[in-house]
């Protein structure tokens, strides 16, 4: 039987569409700024608390030097007190773009439902409607602000981590760069692969929903056409595709974890072994080696984070389209006011020319 | 159970209980695990850096657990308001006509804002919240890092433990951390899964309707359609009888007309016939065998039923009017369609036929909703065809064509007509008056007309009306 079935998916990444979405934050150009500054702050705790052990090794365990202790001690929490407010600031300053910029989009789109005319609204379901202006601008507002998060501390991070390693041992640097583009291209892949799957288990799932609401409000009229066995047939198949996603959504997920951990682990070994040699060659200290071996282990956070953006966006896209079609449509209505002042105008010109 | 509450239970529900299996019941495991596994391990290396590293799990577990039960109400008032947002853009999209016809847009436009300004306040206050609750937790949980690994340094210097055993807590330690600031989180919609597996056993304990029972009508056979209710009476409960010692036959191929106020049972009595209810007393026969013999699902197929408010499933038109055929035959579908004066409107679509409609597609008017129903029903040509007020959203001139179509039918099935207008008693062969669920008075237009009763009194205000009217 023929569904009409919403387009999901789009494989060209479309710059233009988001640069457009971009414009839309305008009105919130100040809290976007603000978050930048917030994530690049962050970005640089994170890269610093590693150094911060570093420090410990070198500085007060090695030498048996304690006296520094309260010093770092106040410095740590000052650092972690620093964080918290980032954290805070973040989640907040994205929230705000998130909730602001959806609240925008809303309001765009009903007023210019009310210059449509009836015509639009025959041919299109209400359905239809209430999606693109609840669940898809929903979705745009979570990607765009929180996309800004992760692509401005994921490449902060990144920066920041090369800025770091090559400063303290450009041999073992080497092999942090080494990794990145594995951990990358296993990062695209999987989150891509695993993104997918994911929208197409929420489509079952809505697809689903649907059926049910089908199912039950429909209960009469199937028992009436004798069509249950038809109607089961047809769930059944769909909660099949369900399945079928899941158990593969499950599989891609089981796998990117593990195989991100043997990357690490096989560089966190590379590290170990050039990085001892060089201990015990007193080329490097303890701590520039732990602190290597943090840096290692934590490399995909910032690769996995973009990865995911990318691919959310990309299948966000969708939503993006259906939203601007609704926003830029021609007005069929158009208000009256200009006729209304034509009109006086009119009226007081052929006034003043009775007069005369 | 209410149709919403039921759909909830069958979708929410379900997700509930599949999050909670899916995601959080392995994120509790990985936790309860960590604990079990790294604690034993921890302590053998070292009990002071054991304690050292512990002092902050207890309270970050009771943090998340608390916060989250007490932020729930915030969840709640963002689900209701966003509920609401949706509530007033349905409204006005479904009512657009009425907004124009009263020049009501700025009202609108600011009810809307007015609506969607409150969710997004909803969802400010929440995520302010949220903040406050991660980054909080963020840095305890830096802070027992922190912790471990001053004091440790401490007794490295001291050489009571090793740079290496200092390490392996500092892994350790943010091994158990993360894991446990979740289990807080999970154990508080633990309750909610519960509840959900609870409601979800009363769907799934509900008895089920016997569809296999009974004997099988031979494929292709038609019924003659007479149909016969002895002594029957219906309550969906007790204290409310919806029909009361109901005694009529029909005979095969004539049409009845069943005319009553709200409320007089119509409806019920027609629902009868096809098994949607069983807990009737007394007995209807059709073709002289009690319908409890019928396989209910043979029986059905022999009977063709419009609603009054009918259902249509979001597929093309002719997935709709062909549903009950094994095979949709496409000139079967427009000869039904074209019967129901349907024909021309769907030709004027732009994928005719083949035009999707409901939420996936395009919207139908009441008009056409009605006559989709009934192309349906006479598609399937059975031996009995019910129309409960089937034409209530038609226009005279519509109706007045598609009675003319079903003259032209007269006899193949037996017909029984509810209605509330006399136009549609037009075609009947008898016309029977239902009042407070007994038959009131029965017999042809003309003797009607001609007793006192409910039938002469509705014909003249009703005929009065169009006197005024013309």
């Amino acid at each position: 039987m023929q569904e009409h079935t919403e387009k999901e998916y789009t494989t060209k990444f479309d710059w233009s569409l988001w640069l457009k979405m971009l414009r839309e934050l305008k009105r919130h150009k100040s809290k976007v700024y603000l978050l930048i500054v917030v994530m690049i702050f962050n970005a640089l705790i994170d890269t610093i608390l590693p150094l911060m052990t570093k420090y410990g090794i070198d500085n007060m365990i090695i030498p048996k030097d304690y006296s520094g202790i309260q010093t770092f001690s106040l410095m740590y929490f000052l650092l972690i007190l620093f964080q918290f407010v980032n954290v805070y600031l973040l989640i907040d300053i994205a929230g705000r773009i998130e909730t602001g910029l959806n609240f925008d989009l809303r309001s765009r789109a009903f007023r210019k439902l009310q210059s449509m005319s009836f015509s639009y609204f025959d041919r299109t379901s209400s359905g239809w409607i209430v999606a693109r202006v609840t669940s898809d601008i929903n979705r745009l507002g979570d990607v765009v602000a929180w996309g800004i998060v992760d692509l401005i501390w994921g490449f902060a991070m990144i920066i920041f981590v090369l800025g770091v390693v090559f400063s303290l041992s450009w041999k073992l640097a080497l092999i942090l760069l080494a990794l990145m583009p594995v951990i990358a291209v296993i990062s695209i892949y999987f989150q891509e692969k695993m993104f997918r799957l994911f929208r197409q288990v929420r489509r079952y799932n809505s697809m689903i929903t649907h059926s049910f609401g089908e199912g039950i409000h429909g209960a009469k009229t199937t028992k009436t056409l004798v069509c249950e066995d038809a109607n089961l047939n047809d769930f059944t198949d769909l909660t099949n595709k369900m399945y079928g996603s899941s158990i593969k959504s499950a599989i891609i997920s089981a796998l990117f974890m593990p195989m991100i951990l043997m990357v690490s682990s096989v560089g966190t070994g590379i590290v170990v072994w050039i990085g001892g040699s060089a201990v015990i060659g007193q080329v490097i200290s303890y701590g520039t080696m732990v602190a290597f071996i943090s840096y290692t282990m934590h490399l995909f956070e910032p690769f996995s984070n973009v990865a995911r953006l990318f691919a959310e966006m990309q299948h966000a896209q969708a939503s993006a389209e259906r939203v601007f079609s609704l926003i830029n449509l021609e007005p069929e209505i158009t208000n009256n006011e200009d006729y209304t002042q034509d009109w006086q105008s009119r009226k007081m010109q052929a006034r003043s020319a009775s007069k005369t | 159970m209410q149709t919403g509450d039921i759909i909830q239970r069958c979708t929410s529900d379900v997700e509930t209980i599949r999050r909670f299996i899916a995601l959080q019941f392995v994120q509790l495991g990985r936790g309860v695990f960590m604990v079990l596994l790294l604690v034993p391990i921890m302590l053998s290396m070292d009990a002071r850096m054991t304690l050292v590293s512990m002092v902050v799990v207890p309270f970050i577990f009771i943090y998340a657990y608390v916060f989250f039960r007490q932020v729930r109400s915030r969840f709640q008032a963002a689900d209701e308001a966003e509920g609401y947002l949706t509530t007033v853009l349905e409204e006005s999209v479904s009512g657009i006509r009425v907004v124009r016809a009263f020049a009501r847009e700025d009202y609108e436009i600011s009810r809307f804002e007015a609506a969607a300004n409150d969710y997004r306040e909803k969802c400010r206050k929440l995520i302010t919240v949220l903040a406050y609750y991660w980054s909080s937790s963020d840095a305890l949980c830096l802070i027992q890092i922190a912790a471990v690994f001053i004091f440790g340094i401490g007794w490295t210097i001291k050489g009571e433990i090793s740079l290496g055993t200092l390490l392996a807590f500092s892994t350790y330690v943010g091994m158990l951390l993360w894991p446990i600031r979740e289990m807080g989180r999970i154990l508080t919609d633990m309750g909610r899964a519960l509840v959900s597996v609870g409601r979800l056993k009363e769907v799934m304990d509900t008895e089920v309707e016997e569809l296999e029972a009974g004997f099988h009508l031979p494929e292709g056979f038609r019924l003659k359609g007479e149909i016969e209710f002895q002594k029957l009476s219906f309550a969906y409960d007790e204290a409310h009888p919806i029909l009361k010692d109901i005694n009529l036959r029909i005979a095969p191929g004539e049409t009845v007309a069943i005319l009553g106020a709200t409320g007089s049972g119509k409806s019920t009595l027609t629902n009868l016939i096809p098994r949607l209810f069983d807990d009737y007393k007394g007995r209807i026969l059709i073709d002289g065998v009690d319908i409890t013999a019928y396989n209910r699902k043979d029986l059905r197929r022999q009977i063709g039923i419009v609603l009054q408010e009918p259902f249509l499933y979001s597929r093309s038109i002719t997935a709709n009017i062909g549903m009950a055929l094994k095979d949709i035959d496409p000139a079967k579908v427009e000869k039904a369609s074209r019967e129901a004066a349907l024909h021309d409107s769907i030709s004027e679509f732009e994928d005719g036929y083949e035009t999707v409609i409901g939420e996936r597609g395009i919207t139908l008017s009441g008009g056409q909703r009605q006559r989709c129903a009934m192309a349906r029903a006479l598609v399937l040509d059975p031996a009995i065809l019910i129309f409960d007020d089937a034409l209530s959203a038609v226009d005279s001139e519509t109706e007045q064509i598609i009675q003319r179509n079903l003259l032209s039918r007269k006899g193949r099935a037996t017909t029984i007509i509810i209605t509330h207008r006399l136009t549609g008693v037009a075609l009947a062969d008898r016309i029977v008056v239902l009042e407070h669920g007994k038959i009131a008075q029965m017999g042809t237009h003309n003797e009607l007309i001609a007793q006192k009763g409910a039938y002469q009194r509705i014909w003249n205000i009703q005929h009065q009306l169009e006197l005024e009217a013309s």
